[in-house]
């Protein structure tokens, strides 16, 4: 049995796009400059975009190994999730 | 017939020489016309008359400890006059010159346009361009010094005007030691390559904070020019660096031994990474409570502020 179930990697991917959600909110329209939320936007960022990465990949090969694609809601969900938002995160990165 | 040929002569050649001496600064429809006029008196005093189509610039520099000095532009547009005096005796006086440079932009700030201030700045430079290597002018002369405030405080409220932001100067580290007029450091471009270039060529080791700017440098190496505030922030940022002019500056004047245990006066005294430095977690005063190499990554990426959700909120290297 996996160490991480589809349901855990659904919440996973779910928390994931919460915490870069909540980043694009506070950049663009909260503006909250606490000195802790600066403190652990700089430290958890950065680690958190590299485990999205792989979230990302883990998540699509969740998704290949499944025979019938309808059958686990979960994976199919996490995949949509995790795509919407590594391709934001990631590809605001290249936006001049 | 001789004479007449001689006078002829001597009319033609004072002819030819008129004529190509106007045909130097003149194009053909006088817009361009420049002049400079210096007066010099003793070393007390110091004129420059600059006129360039429908401006005149006239900066006056006079005294000798205590200088004072002005610059009066005028056009047909608009006019401006920017005052500046310095005290030589008074202790420590560098420490303090660009909060007065600052002072002098903000009183102006309003009283020109944007495009006037574009436009004087581009006269202002012109003319240091002419003066640098003028040989009437001593270039490292009390007198002539007052040239760099007064550049500072347009170009500040220049880059006011552009940015929309309150004026700013950092002054240059230079001018502390001697080695430097007076520059705000956002206003003095240098070119990465050529920095960059000397480094190597030097064979100089440089140590573990120096390879930052070296990175920093190889990062910029495609810009034609950065301002050096650029790079001195991947040093110290701006705040630490002022922050850290205040501090001595005060200790200066009060002239007493530290023996407070006033936390905050510590903080300013104990050689630690500051809350607002590369490296250290967040953005805040005082020393840093936690640094790490994901943080340092982070605030390297965030020179440029982009994308502005990652980077810090007011988004400074912090």
């Amino acid at each position: 049995m996996s160490l991480i179930t589809n349901k855990t990697l659904f919440y996973l991917n779910l928390g994931i796009a919460f915490y870069f959600l909540l980043l694009f909110l506070n950049a663009y329209f909260f503006k909250i400059e606490g000195e802790f939320i600066g403190f652990l936007q700089e430290l958890v960022t950065l680690p958190l975009l590299a485990i999205e990465i792989f979230l990302f990949v883990l998540s699509f090969i969740r998704f290949f190994s499944l025979k019938d694609k309808t059958e686990n809601t979960y994976c199919v969900l996490s995949c949509i999730i995790i795509s919407i938002s590594t391709f934001l995160t990631i590809g605001s990165f290249f936006i001049k | 017939m001789i004479t007449k040929t001689i006078f002829n002569f001597c009319f033609a050649a004072i002819f030819i020489l008129v004529a190509y001496s106007c045909s130097k600064d003149t194009d053909i429809s006088g817009v361009n016309t420049k002049s400079i006029n210096i007066v010099k008196n003793d070393n007390s005093e110091l004129e420059i008359i600059f006129r360039k189509g429908d401006f005149i610039l006239a900066f006056q520099s006079s005294g000798q400890n205590s200088i004072n000095s002005s610059v009066k532009i005028s056009s047909l547009n608009s006019a401006l006059q920017t005052n500046f005096s310095i005290n030589e005796k008074s202790n420590s006086y560098k420490l303090i010159q660009h909060k007065r440079v600052l002072s002098e932009a903000n009183r102006l700030l309003n009283m020109v346009s944007k495009e006037e201030i574009i436009e004087i700045s581009l006269i202002f430079e012109e003319l240091g361009k002419s003066l640098i290597n003028d040989s009437r002018i001593n270039s490292s002369s009390s007198l002539f010094e007052s040239f760099f405030f007064h550049n500072a405080i347009i170009n500040s409220i220049k880059r006011s005007k552009i940015n929309g932001q309150d004026c700013g100067c950092t002054p240059h580290p230079g001018y502390f030691v001697d080695k430097a007029n007076f520059w705000c450091q956002e206003d003095y471009l240098i070119n990465p390559k050529k920095y960059l270039e000397g480094i190597i060529k030097s064979n100089y080791k440089p140590n573990s904070t120096e390879i930052i700017v070296v990175d920093f440098l190889k990062s910029v190496e495609n810009h034609e020019f950065i301002s050096i505030d650029k790079l001195f922030e991947v040093i110290e940022t701006k705040s630490a660096f002022l922050e850290r002019i205040d501090y001595v500056y005060s200790s200066e004047m009060k002239k007493i031994a530290r023996t407070s245990d006033d936390e905050d006066d510590d903080i300013l005294r104990k050689p630690c990474l500051k809350g607002n430095q590369w490296g250290c977690c967040g953005n805040y005063s005082g020393c840093c409570w936690y640094k790490s190499i994901i943080c340092l990554a982070h605030d390297y990426y965030c020179q440029t502020c982009t994308p502005r959700w990652f980077c810090l909120p007011g988004c400074v290297p912090g």
